[in-house]
């Protein structure tokens, strides 16, 4: 099963990382495929709450089905994939490390794709190169998202 | 005041223009410095939605304010600003046209950006030229999005 370990120090407290995680609409910001985001029900993330994304993958519209399955508040998300989309098996973790004025954040994918969905796909190589671009791109879009200041007042 | 007016031949039906449209959860995707969108009522374009429009400045959150005001299936859609955010004037209207090979678009973006809500630390032209590069990209975007292909 493919796996992706990522690890990054983000320049904000957990706090604020933990505002961009929390909210699903920062979802296609922070996949750099993603197009939309459809939460059930909506609001900030909590344990149950489900996501069908719309992503790209070349000139193809697909579906992700994802449940979120762990929330502890400024340390650990967590959320798998449900049945129907283009991950057989989809798993996510982020556990955030306060340190000071930073945040370390470790982030983990593992993924496996649906035969039955993919051979809908003409070409299940950029699916996987697609697939392998957003997982990687993510921990720097959110640094870049978390480190964003307000206006000052 | 600013305006803004852009046209594109979009290589696929009103009805896949029509759908981007009218699911705003594309809006991040649609500008390049939009972040995130909370929309009140949940769920598709309806004539007075509320939306509330996370974006950024340079390395500065922003908010802008808006309102669905017209809809006009598969050839209408309007929308105008609400106070409070970082545009004082906004509006986007989108006419679509059924043509040879797809839909004729035809954007007009009229804005003007808030002297209040940014404050003196802020040059007025800059965010001008941004904004104006947020509504050159908008078009180019829309085709991309609306030419997708769905699975199957």
């Amino acid at each position: 099963m493919p796996r992706i370990v990522d690890s990054i120090v983000i320049l904000a407290p957990a706090e604020t990382v933990w505002r961009v995680l929390a909210d699903p609409t920062y979802i296609p910001r922070l996949y750099r495929d993603a197009l939309t985001v459809e939460m059930n029900p909506p609001g900030p993330v909590a344990v149950g709450q489900r996501y069908k994304v719309l992503n790209r993958v070349g000139d193809l519209r697909t579906e992700v089905f994802v449940v979120i399955t762990r929330v502890e508040k400024e340390k650990v998300l967590s959320s798998r994939g449900t049945p129907g989309g283009l991950f057989e098996t989809f798993r996510h973790t982020v556990v955030l490390t306060p340190n000071a004025w930073e945040t370390k954040v470790d982030i983990t994918f593992e993924y496996t794709f649906s035969s039955s969905y993919t051979a809908k796909i003409p070409d299940v190589a950029t699916a996987e190169r697609t697939a392998g671009t957003n997982l990687r791109g993510y921990a720097q879009n959110l640094k870049d998202l978390s480190e964003l200041l307000p206006l000052p007042s | 005041m600013r305006t803004v007016r852009e046209s594109v031949l979009v290589q696929a039906t009103p009805e896949s223009v029509w759908e981007v449209l009218m699911d705003p959860y594309y809006t991040p995707k649609l500008y390049p410095d939009i972040l995130n969108i909370m929309v009140d009522p949940p769920g598709r374009a309806v004539v007075g939605q509320k939306r509330t429009v996370g974006g950024k400045a340079g390395k500065r959150l922003i908010e802008l304010r808006t309102v669905v005001l017209d809809l006009v299936p598969l050839q209408k859609f309007e929308v105008g600003g609400r106070p409070g955010g970082a545009l004082e004037e906004f509006s986007e209207v989108l006419e679509l046209s059924q043509v040879k090979g797809g839909t004729q678009v035809k954007i007009t973006f009229v804005f003007k950006v808030s002297e209040d809500y940014f404050g003196p630390e802020f040059d007025l032209f800059t965010l001008e030229q941004m904004v104006v590069r947020n509504q050159e990209v908008y078009i180019k975007n829309l085709k991309e999005l609306s030419e997708l292909r769905k699975v199957g």
